[in-house]
């Protein structure tokens, strides 16, 4: 879903850039609060594996392929804000080392992928959490849901993106985008579950978004007490 | 806990770094999904890839100058994920330098 130049009219671009840096500049600035020992080298990690996730095509429906996006698994970890992080560290590597992803466009390509694929679903995972009941089972179909959704979004954006520039009708953009990323969104909400189960199962403290029910009635008792 | 956490790191690292090097030369190469798209409503050759940057050095997740796609693709991929990691772990690093002592103070009151 990386837009190179030329796709995205200059003003949307601008639009998605001022954004994206509003975005990233207020997530570096609570960087200090949202960023503890462990956390530090786990957005490296996590942002290598995205790179190296989003590397790997996997073919989806008549000649297509689709990839990883790692935007709501770096925010189930890290929080949003610093998903905005990860995913802008990983499309500004991508777009001037390896010309994935054109210069004019790295602000509605972090707009897409970073902001709304990754603080946007985040939301839509919280608030899938707070209607489900804290359980391992539930913490995963609410990440595979909210994956799924997070490449929706992001997909329904750059069609937007793409209809206001006149590059091609709005509607037209949104049938075709939406509809191909819809099953793209399928191998998200896998590779997703699997890391994010994974992860639960060695280190669920490193899972920010990981709340079990023990840990709130223990914090209930020990306010309590 | 620390030296656990550097465990885990380092395993999920070189598990990114071997899928780069070693899986990512075997990935589809059909086009993704906006590609596809460009293509079907004939708006492909609006990409000007080329046009406002030219200094890729990994163009195309290809090693220059090494011959056989697949291990030039494994190793564009492989630097390419450690430079992301360099480059993440120095930002968070940078930015999170002001909470980390007072942070390491709490943890050794508990």
């Amino acid at each position: 879903m990386h837009i190179p130049d030329g796709f995205v009219s200059g003003s949307v671009n601008a639009a998605t850039g001022a954004a994206a840096l509003g975005f990233c500049a207020l997530a570096l600035a609570r960087a200090d609060r949202t960023l503890g020992e462990k956390q530090v080298p786990l957005l490296g990690v996590t942002s290598a594996f995205i790179f190296a996730a989003q590397m790997l095509n996997f073919p989806v429906a008549c000649g297509t392929s689709g990839h990883f996006l790692g935007a709501l698994l770096a925010a189930i970890l890290l929080g949003p804000l610093n998903a905005c992080l990860v995913m802008t560290v990983v499309l500004v590597i991508q777009c001037l080392g390896f010309a994935d992803g054109g210069v004019t466009a790295l602000g509605s390509n972090v707009f897409n992928m970073g902001i709304v694929g990754g603080v946007g679903s985040y939301y839509v995972f919280r608030l899938l959490q707070a209607v489900l009941p804290r359980t391992r089972a539930s913490f995963l179909a609410a990440a595979a849901v909210s994956a799924w959704v997070s490449v929706v979004l992001a997909a329904l954006c750059c069609a937007v993106e793409l209809g206001v520039s006149g590059t091609v009708p709005l509607k037209v953009a949104i049938s075709g985008m939406v509809g191909v990323h819809a099953l793209i969104g399928v191998g998200e909400a896998i590779i997703t579950v699997a890391v994010a189960s994974t992860v639960l199962g060695v280190r669920p403290d490193l899972i920010g978004a990981w709340r079990p029910v023990q840990a709130v009635e223990l914090r209930g008792a020990a306010l309590n007490g | 806990m620390a030296k656990r956490t550097w465990c885990f790191g380092a395993a999920a690292l070189f598990l990114s770094v071997a899928l780069a090097a070693f899986v990512s030369p075997f990935a589809s190469t059909a086009p993704d999904g906006l590609d596809k798209f460009a293509g079907e409503q004939h708006f492909e050759g609006r990409a000007e890839d080329q046009g406002s940057w030219t200094h890729a050095p990994l163009a195309g997740y290809k090693a220059p100058g090494v011959r056989g796609a697949a291990i030039s693709t494994g190793l564009a991929g492989a630097a390419g994920t450690l430079l992301v990691f360099v480059c993440g772990w120095g930002m968070s690093k940078a930015v999170a330098r002001r909470r980390m002592k007072p942070q390491m103070n709490a943890d050794n009151r508990r």
